[in-house]
């Protein structure tokens, strides 16, 4: 289990949870269209953000870019919400996942490879938890709270499923 | 009869909850979540406090990009000078009320701002605490793992779920 699973559950459970949208649960055709272009939009959020930093501190040494680079981070994801008109818990994950690479110093293929790594679990424990959620706890929607306890156990159940399975993306 | 807390909604519960979920894996002990709970109530009540005070001045297409400017600054400021993680902005964007820039809910939105205010730091505290006493000096496996937090985010939610007096909602079809 490393630290990244922990910033991965995170995200994947806001993706999964739609708190905006009052527990709204998608149709089954969506869910796989939504879970795939989640993961595209993701990496490519973490990566062109990350890229641009690094770029930014290879053309600037003396300055010191990685201390602002939450502030960086978060303006650029930001505006990468309005261009791409998303929602605010597509935010919240997309800040939980880039936000996690403060005060590290990593080259543009570390950086490359760990959104990769961070996108595609986060997608999947979301997609994961959507249909676990479809199927097993809300057959209509729900009012505000109600089956919020059973969505917790869920994704802790699945969490653990995850690790059972030799550390999936590495829980 | 009444709930313990017969002011605080259920969505503002729900909002509690969800928020303690990334600062809870930011944070590894009692005290380190002491403090993230009191810099993430204090970023929310400044952010509160500045956006009923000055809200008008923006113009309406223009608040929430203001909102999340002053977020990003947040984070900013978590991160460097005070040393803490920056997701926790994460945790400040999800308890600020959705009825912040309406008009005529400005003693809503502070009554429900002063409730999470109070209530993140003490949910956070205690399941920080349990988090770090399971997982940390019991060495129970499952709560070395995310799973962990969601547990016992599970039985918060199951508690305050089953409280006594609390009404139970009709599911919407």
């Amino acid at each position: 289990m490393n630290a990244e699973a922990f910033w991965m559950a995170a995200g994947g459970f806001l993706l999964a949870f739609q708190p905006g949208a009052e527990l709204k649960t998608p149709r089954w055709t969506g869910i796989l269209r939504r879970c795939l272009f989640e993961t595209v939009e993701l990496f490519l959020h973490t990566v062109f953000l990350t890229a641009l930093y690094g770029q930014a501190a290879r053309l600037y040494p003396d300055v010191k870019i990685g201390e602002c680079f939450p502030l960086y981070y978060a303006l650029g994801a930001y505006a990468l919400k309005i261009l791409r008109q998303k929602e605010g818990v597509f935010l919240a994950a997309s800040l939980i996942l880039g936000l996690s690479f403060s005060g590290m110093d990593l080259s543009l293929k570390e950086s490359a490879f760990r959104a990769a790594r961070l996108a595609s679990g986060t997608a999947i424990y979301a997609l994961l938890l959507l249909c676990a959620q479809r199927r097993l706890v809300f057959s209509r929607q729900p009012a505000s709270f109600e089956g919020l306890p059973q969505v917790f156990l869920l994704a802790a159940f699945l969490a653990l499923a995850l690790h059972s399975l030799e550390g999936l993306f590495g829980f | 009869m009444k709930t313990v807390f017969p002011r605080f909604s259920d969505d503002s519960a729900t909002r509690v909850f969800l928020a303690c979920l990334p600062a809870l894996f930011a944070a590894s002990t009692p005290a380190e979540a002491l403090v993230c709970g009191l810099w993430t109530a204090g970023a929310l009540g400044a952010a509160a406090l500045f956006f009923i005070l000055t809200g008008f001045l923006f113009p309406v297409k223009f608040r929430e990009t203001a909102l999340y400017l002053w977020l990003a600054v947040t984070a900013q400021i978590f991160f460097r000078p005070a040393g803490l993680h920056p997701v926790l902005i994460v945790s400040v964007f999800l308890l600020i009320p959705r009825r912040l820039f309406m008009e005529g809910a400005k003693a809503g939105v502070i009554r429900q701002t002063l409730m999470r205010i109070v209530f993140f730091p003490l949910v956070f505290v205690l399941l920080g605490a349990f988090h770090e006493m399971l997982g940390e000096r019991l060495r129970v496996w499952s709560f070395q793992l995310p799973a962990g937090g969601y547990l016992l985010l599970a039985a918060a939610a199951l508690l305050w779920q089953n409280q006594p007096g609390r009404k139970i909602k009709r599911s919407a079809q």
